[in-house]
């Protein structure tokens, strides 16, 4: 299922709550966590997060992976934890709209 | 240096499809696979660089110097659109650039003096607050003293004088009567001597010395170096030349002087009152030079003090109530005259919108015919913005080269026409010097006009042709469906809008020549034909008032027995030519309305043969006698319209009035119909005639003289005798229809140049609704051949076309005569007896105008009609 429009960051930040990652743990962790159902395009998840970068709600940096590869690891700012509540309430009040709305009379 | 972040992505994306296939290879795909499915899942790895480039930099200069590059293309693959497109727009905006540079040189320009920025041309304010131009000299020589906000301070006025050359001939020089620090303030050096003493004037005339100009001292004195000292003759006075101007200076007004002299020679070179010591008679144009720490608007408030100041400590009717400055450039638009630069700039920038409109109509239809490759390039996933700003970078690139065609253009139409401008002008202002070249100023205008243009004719075509339509633009068909409506109406709305622009501009151009045609069957109240007057200044020349009279009187008897002449009178004016005098009048017995403004008269004192010479009948009463003359009677010749306005219905004879002249009661004794006795342009006022006894003072007087012969055989005979009588006199003979010409030619100036723009608006127009025409018969040729194979014949088919033409251009004459009525009023001021609301005009030019514009119809239409049927229906 193709993303929704705009929620691409909201996904993006929350996937970096629980650490650092880079681009392809970013995309699998979607992935995963929806069991499936989201499927991230590369073609916006990179412009995305420069996107995040440039509004300083990310920083980026190239590091050692546990593994021994050098990877771009991306981390959450104070400004994008902020960011994200903002957002996710702002989600759950559509969500729980549209929920509603939907409802079986 | 270049695309680091572009790098750095690379990098990621190389690490993410490494990382990607070596978790698919420990899932245990083969490791061929793995990487080829790492990619797969990745997608088009150029897009997503694109995409992050893209919006890291919204406009980069490359994307510029791309779309640059590709309008240079394009424009490469369409030369003769391009061509056609730069031409038009060149000669729209050369005119706008020739009117400019004309603005430009006379009024924006500085002067070429030393630091011209901190120069201020200072006028006087009267107490109603209008702006004045010339200072009293009592006057100056206060605000010289006020040197806290100036450097120093200058005055100066230009004053036509008369001096006697070794050739012999007498010839009249325009000299600039200047303080003696004219040319230190200016910062002006002199190439030759000291000039003038920089010290305060002495009293009057205790200081003839003269400074020559660079072209007076090599053509008249041949280069002498040794000219210091030599002595020169003006007006009958020796002055010592101390000084020769440099080269490449001319004075402080557009009229260059042959001569500087000492303001404290003023009674030398203008005789007559004493300036010097008048408080009440402006005569002095004023400039200073700021010092460096003082703002103009400073120094504006300390002079105004000061102004003030002066005015309380002499009171008097002309005191002034403050100062006003302006940037010492040569001209300083007279507020009058806004009103007519208003009027040609609006004019010049209507024959700009045609071209911008022919331009966007042929934009439009190239536009058409690039609508595959523009819908391929949107199918392809190029943005709408994209392709807008692409359009519109080859719009801005024909503008720049259109510009610069017009700079070229007004380049050369300026220095063609700049002599026979001058040509033109009456000797009395000297030779004009105006500087032509382009500046940075017209430059930058010019760039901007492009800028302007490109939009104006370029927009509108590119968000047309970018709209996304694309399945009906990827069949041939679909410019001649959907499309094509909207895109039609827009090319139909262009060429009306083209040819009511191009009717007011003929229209009005029509109403100017045919003023000018008219106003030689103009009723002046007077003939011209024949008439020849002389020009000679007695009082310059120092005559006492017995040797004046001598004078005339002996000129007046040799040209009553020239062969020919029917009449000859002395007069202090003559009609049309300046210095007119006026004075207000009383009737007996006649009680003013509340409010009534007393009348003002024009008034000539003449001999009786005046009213002979110049062809004006005495329509009631007598003329003057020789006893009028002889005994200096009470006497007066009223025109027409004084009798109509006290007496209607009465008889004026015997009836008196009183002017501010003199106390005593006048007998009007003969009336004659009013004339146009000081302007062409105004109404014609009522005149006054009083006899021209011995005791008014005949100093200065002309001649006047009818011959039924050759005026110029006349005019010889005159000049000779002048000559004979006083060889130092400089003596002028001109035909009165010259003047009357002089007058003539701002409207036929104005009638060429209106018509030469009209022209040049139709044929863009006539161009614009023949490719409007031609396009849809291209278009429509299916349905034509459909029409033949059913049975229509030619002429049904040419008759079809002619009408889509005619819907066009009657709709342009319908907005054009509008526009005409609601802007011909401006012109009033031009039109001699002529409506503005012309009928002649207003029925012969819209007609002229349709003509053309159906005969640009008739070349399509008449290919329309050779259609072959059969051709038609199988191409596609």
């Amino acid at each position: 299922m193709p993303l929704l429009q705009g929620t691409l960051d909201l996904l993006i930040l929350r996937t970096l709550l629980f650490g650092p990652t880079h681009g392809h743990g970013i995309a699998k962790h979607i992935q995963r966590t929806s069991d499936d159902v989201l499927q991230v395009e590369h073609g916006s998840l990179y412009p995305a997060l420069q996107r995040l970068e440039r509004a300083g709600l990310i920083t980026s940096k190239w590091e050692q992976t546990d593994r021994g590869r050098e990877m771009k690891l991306y981390r959450l700012t104070p400004k994008g934890r902020k960011q994200l509540a903002v957002e996710e309430s702002k989600w759950r009040t559509l969500a729980r709209a549209m929920a509603r709305m939907l409802r079986p009379a | 240096m270049k695309n680091r972040p572009d790098d750095d992505l690379d990098r990621e994306i190389r690490a993410h499809l490494e990382l990607d296939a070596e978790e698919r290879r420990a899932d245990g795909v083969p490791p061929e696979e793995a990487d080829y499915a790492a990619r797969r899942a990745f997608g088009n790895v150029t897009r997503v660089k694109e995409a992050s480039h893209e919006q890291a930099h919204l406009v980069t200069l490359e994307r510029v110097v791309q779309d640059v590059r590709y309008a240079c293309r394009q424009i490469r693959r369409a030369p003769g659109f391009a061509a056609a497109a730069m031409l038009t727009l060149g000669l729209g905006i050369g005119v706008n650039t020739i009117v400019f540079t004309l603005l430009n040189s006379l009024a924006l320009r500085p002067m070429p003096v030393h630091d011209p920025a901190r120069l201020v041309r200072i006028y006087p304010v009267g107490q109603n607050g209008r702006r004045q131009n010339l200072f009293s000299y009592p006057d100056y020589v206060d605000y010289r003293h006020q040197l806290q906000v100036f450097d120093s301070v200058i005055a100066y006025i230009p004053a036509v004088v008369t001096t006697a050359v070794p050739s012999g001939e007498p010839e009249e020089l325009l000299a600039y009567v200047v303080t003696p620090n004219y040319f230190s303030t200016l910062g002006v050096n002199l190439a030759i001597g000291r000039g003038f003493l920089s010290s305060a004037p002495g009293t009057s005339g205790t200081n003839p010395e003269v400074v020559i100009s660079h072209p007076f001292w090599e053509q008249h004195l041949g280069s002498d170096v040794n000219v210091l000292g030599t002595t020169l003759m003006l007006n009958g006075h020796p002055f010592t030349v101390v000084g020769v101007g440099p080269s490449d200076f001319f004075g402080t007004e557009p009229f260059v002087p042959d001569l500087w002299v000492p303001v404290a020679m003023q009674p030398q070179i203008q005789p007559g009152p004493d300036l010097l010591h008048d408080r009440d008679t402006g005569w002095l144009l004023v400039i200073g030079r700021l010092k460096p720490t003082v703002s103009a608007s400073a120094a504006q408030a300390a002079m105004t003090v000061v102004a003030r100041r002066l005015a309380a400590a002499y009171p008097g009717p002309r005191r002034i109530d403050g100062v006003a400055f302006a940037p010492a450039t040569f001209f300083t638009i007279d507020p009058g005259l806004r009103p007519l630069i208003a009027l040609v700039l609006t004019i010049v920038g209507l024959v700009l919108l045609v071209a911008c409109a022919n331009v966007a109509n042929l934009t439009l239809a190239r536009a058409t015919a690039r609508q595959r490759e523009i819908a391929v390039r949107l199918a392809l996933g190029a943005s709408r913005w994209r392709l807008v700003r692409q359009l519109l970078t080859e719009s801005v690139l024909i503008a720049l080269l259109g510009g610069a065609v017009g700079l070229v253009l007004s380049y050369w139409t300026l220095r063609a026409l700049y002599p026979i401008g001058v040509s033109l002008l009456p000797f009395r202002w000297g030779t004009v010097i105006l500087d032509l070249t382009p500046d940075v100023r017209v430059f930058v205008y010019t760039l901007l006009l492009a800028g302007a243009t490109a939009v104006a004719f370029g927009l509108m075509p590119a968000l047309q042709a970018s709209q996304p339509n694309l399945a009906a633009a990827m069949h041939d068909e679909g410019a001649m469906l959907g499309v094509g409506w909207s895109r039609s109406r827009l090319r139909n709305g262009l060429v009306i809008v083209q040819m009511a622009l191009s009717l007011v501009l003929l229209v009005g151009a029509g109403l100017l020549a045919r003023s000018v045609q008219r106003a030689r069957a103009l009723d002046l109240g007077f003939k011209t034909d024949g008439v020849v007057f002389s020009d000679y200044d007695l009082q310059r020349h120092g005559y006492a008032p017995d040797a004046a009279a001598d004078f005339n009187r002996r000129l007046l008897d040799f040209a009553r027995n020239l062969p020919g002449v029917t009449s000859a009178s002395l007069t202090t004016h003559v009609p049309l030519t300046g210095g007119v005098r006026r004075t207000t009048v009383q009737i007996d017995r006649y009680e003013p309305r509340f409010g009534e403004e007393p009348l003002s008269c024009t008034y000539t004192i003449v001999l009786p043969n005046y009213f002979e010479t110049l062809g004006m009948p005495i329509v009631k009463g007598r003329n003057f006698t020789e006893g009028d003359v002889r005994a200096a009677s009470p006497v007066v010749i009223v025109g027409d319209g004084l009798a109509r306005r006290f007496w209607p219905n009465q008889d004026p004879l015997g009836r008196h009035i009183r002017t501010a002249l003199s106390s005593t009661p006048l007998t009007v004794v003969g009336i004659v119909r009013d004339s146009s006795d000081a302007s062409l342009w105004r109404d014609k006022e009522i005149s006054l005639y009083f006899p021209l006894s011995p005791a008014s003072n005949p100093v200065r007087v002309r001649l006047l003289a009818r011959t039924a012969g050759d005026p110029q055989t006349m005019i010889s005979a005159l000049r000779y005798e002048a000559r004979t009588l006083d060889p130092h006199l400089k003596f002028e003979a001109t035909r009165l229809e010259d003047v009357l010409r002089l007058w003539m030619l701002p409207s036929r100036v104005a009638a060429i140049g209106a018509a030469v723009l009209g022209g040049l608006a139709l044929l863009m127009a006539s161009v614009g609704i023949y490719g409007v025409i031609a396009y849809i018969v291209s278009h429509r040729t299916r349905e034509i051949g459909v029409r033949v194979a059913l049975g229509a014949g030619r002429r049904d088919v040419t008759w079809l076309v002619l009408s889509e033409g005619a819907r066009l251009v009657a709709l342009g004459v319908a907005a054009g005569l509008a526009g005409s009525v609601a802007t011909t009023r401006t012109l009033k001021g031009f039109l001699f007896g002529l409506s503005a609301l012309d009928p002649v005009t207003f029925v012969a030019v819209p007609l002229v105008l349709a003509a053309v514009a159906l005969a640009a119809c008739y070349v399509p239409a008449r290919r329309a009609a050779r259609v072959d049927p059969m051709i038609a229906l199988r191409w596609e």
